[in-house]
């Protein structure tokens, strides 16, 4: 098994009165392209938060590539593209402009951006298929190109991991399909160690290679291609997962876990 | 036009009153693009209990002001980076605390004649030249100070967490903004005064808002636009014997829905 870059054990996170996340338990290896599924206030954002350090756990240990999490030597290591209800349509910035940003810190603190930095945001540009729209301004562009911009914008640093948060809500569903083969494109491209955490447990499944179910506590841990037969949606999501029909699409239900 | 301009206190007026637009119309700009318009409101009218703790205790009301009110914008700073408080009430809180601490520093300095409406509404005539000289210094400063960290606060705005994973120093440069947000509204009272001074703070980006969609031009059309306003406000607030404060607000009021308009025609087109 290749070397951890997060590991998590025994995890308590409050979130006011409640926990928000009980006992976890977690080791995600490098190169490893992992699925959160589960409801919605079951902790899924919570647990990418403590990974990149923003938010502090009550209890339990975690580190992330070896270090605590939010560590300066982690800085530009982890890429975050958080859930967004997509950009402020007025924030005056170009698609180049916002990917830059992703290489401030890179650049520093009373430096400017070099001939270099902008070839590197020109290189990422070009491999998320976003290069000929890089001097739009960010709100002239659809739900799928902003995420294709906000990808680029994390994977500007370089990073080594890549964290993503309901990456396709507000993409249609024709263009997630384009969407996952970007992500599992750039994953093999960059060596990347991916987590994505998604409601869609239609589609998640199918493009990573670990799924894990968190509703609060971790019902998990498989590999995705076991989830994809029928008996092993139970088993490996440790809940009931149905199908249920309703008008003409079909949708996966998960039910009340038994813990 | 440049007869007002040959009279000292004018001089002087035009002067701090260009370098003072230079400033607030930096900081307009993330002001606008952080949401920060009800900050600098907050900030502002803490001057009047820090303008009152001078006069308490018989030092430069301006030193005090720049010492009360950086403490108070470093606090609301704080309070909202705990997330614990809205923002809104911190400020609603502050604002209304501090305003009745100078009134109350007023009554036990038992000093009844200082020119508290001055600084309140501004009064150009009060400027003197160790004002000028303050302003000539810290000025320049701030506003280097700003430039240099724009990179950073540019992040910060367009998305503070996602700036502060890819390893932005974001609660540092939070901070010295807000400082410097204090300092720049300290230094512009005395001619804009308490009340208005933080219309300085929204209006020239905003109206440069209306003609552009790149950053770096809502940066150069805000200095324009908040320089232009400082200069015709004071002209016209010398020809027509107004409030020089009041006229510069209303006049970057009048640019404002100008660019409403041009902003509504050229979208009709």
């Amino acid at each position: 098994m290749s070397e951890s870059v997060v590991e998590i054990k025994d995890l308590w996170v409050s979130l006011g009165h409640d926990f928000i996340l009980r006992e976890i338990n977690l080791e995600i290896h490098r190169g490893t392209f992992l699925g959160f599924i589960g409801p919605n206030g079951g902790g899924k954002t919570t647990l990418l938060q403590v990974i990149l350090g923003l938010i502090k756990p009550n209890r339990g240990e975690v580190r992330v590539f070896g270090r605590p999490p939010g560590h300066h030597k982690n800085k530009g290591l982890i890429g975050y593209v958080p859930q967004r209800a997509f950009a402020d349509l007025s924030f005056p910035v170009s698609v180049f402009d916002v990917v830059m940003m992703g290489r401030y810190s890179k650049i520093g603190l009373w430096h400017k951006a070099t001939i270099e930095d902008r070839r590197q945001v020109l290189e990422i540009l070009e491999a998320v298929e976003m290069a000929h729209l890089r001097d739009r301004p960010i709100g002239h562009l659809s739900g799928g190109e902003q995420q294709r911009v906000f990808i680029a914008q994390a994977l500007a640093s370089k990073p080594q991991m890549l964290l993503l948060d309901e990456p396709t809500s507000g993409i249609d569903s024709k263009a997630q399909g384009a969407f996952y083969g970007l992500l599992g494109r750039l994953r093999k491209e960059l060596s990347l160690t991916m987590v994505l955490v998604s409601h869609d447990i239609g589609a998640v499944p199918y493009h990573t290679d670990e799924i894990a179910c968190l509703n609060q506590r971790l019902h998990l841990h498989g590999k995705s291609t076991e989830v994809l037969d029928g008996n092993g949606l139970k088993k490996v999501y440790g809940c009931e997962v149905e199908m249920l029909v309703h008008g003409k699409i079909p949708h996966r239900v998960i039910g009340e876990h038994r813990d | 036009m440049i007869e007002p301009f040959q009279l000292g206190f004018m001089q002087r007026a035009l002067m701090g009153g260009v370098l003072i637009a230079c400033l607030c119309s930096l900081f307009s700009v993330f002001v606008l693009l952080k949401r920060l318009s009800f900050i600098g409101v907050g900030i502002s009218h803490s001057a009047f209990g820090g303008v009152a703790l001078g006069f308490l205790l018989g030092m430069n009301p301006t030193v005090t002001a720049i010492l009360f009110s950086g403490a108070i914008a470093l606090l609301i700073g704080f309070i909202n980076r705990q997330g614990k408080l809205h923002e809104d009430t911190a400020i609603g809180i502050f604002f209304a605390l501090t305003m009745a601490l100078g009134i109350v520093f007023i009554g036990l300095s038992r000093r009844y004649n200082v020119d508290l409406f001055g600084y309140l509404f501004g009064n150009i005539l009060a400027i003197t030249r160790g004002d000028l000289v303050l302003m000539l210094v810290l000025a320049p400063l701030v506003f280097a100070l700003v430039i240099s960290l724009f990179k950073e606060l540019l992040f910060l705005s367009f998305d503070e967490q996602v700036a502060q994973v890819s390893g932005v120093a974001v609660s540092p440069v939070y901070y010295v903004f807000l400082l410097s947000m204090a300092v720049t509204i300290i230094i512009a009272i005395k001619l804009i005064g308490i009340v208005l001074v933080s219309a300085l703070l929204v209006l020239p980006a905003a109206t440069a808002r209306q003609l552009t969609h790149n950053y770096r031009s809502l940066v150069l059309y805000s200095v324009v636009i908040g320089v232009i306003s400082t200069i015709a406000g004071l002209i016209l607030s010398y020809k027509l014997n107004l409030a020089s404060g009041a006229t510069i607000v209303l006049f970057a009021g009048m640019l404002f829905f100008a660019s409403l308009l041009y902003a509504r025609l050229k979208e009709g087109r």
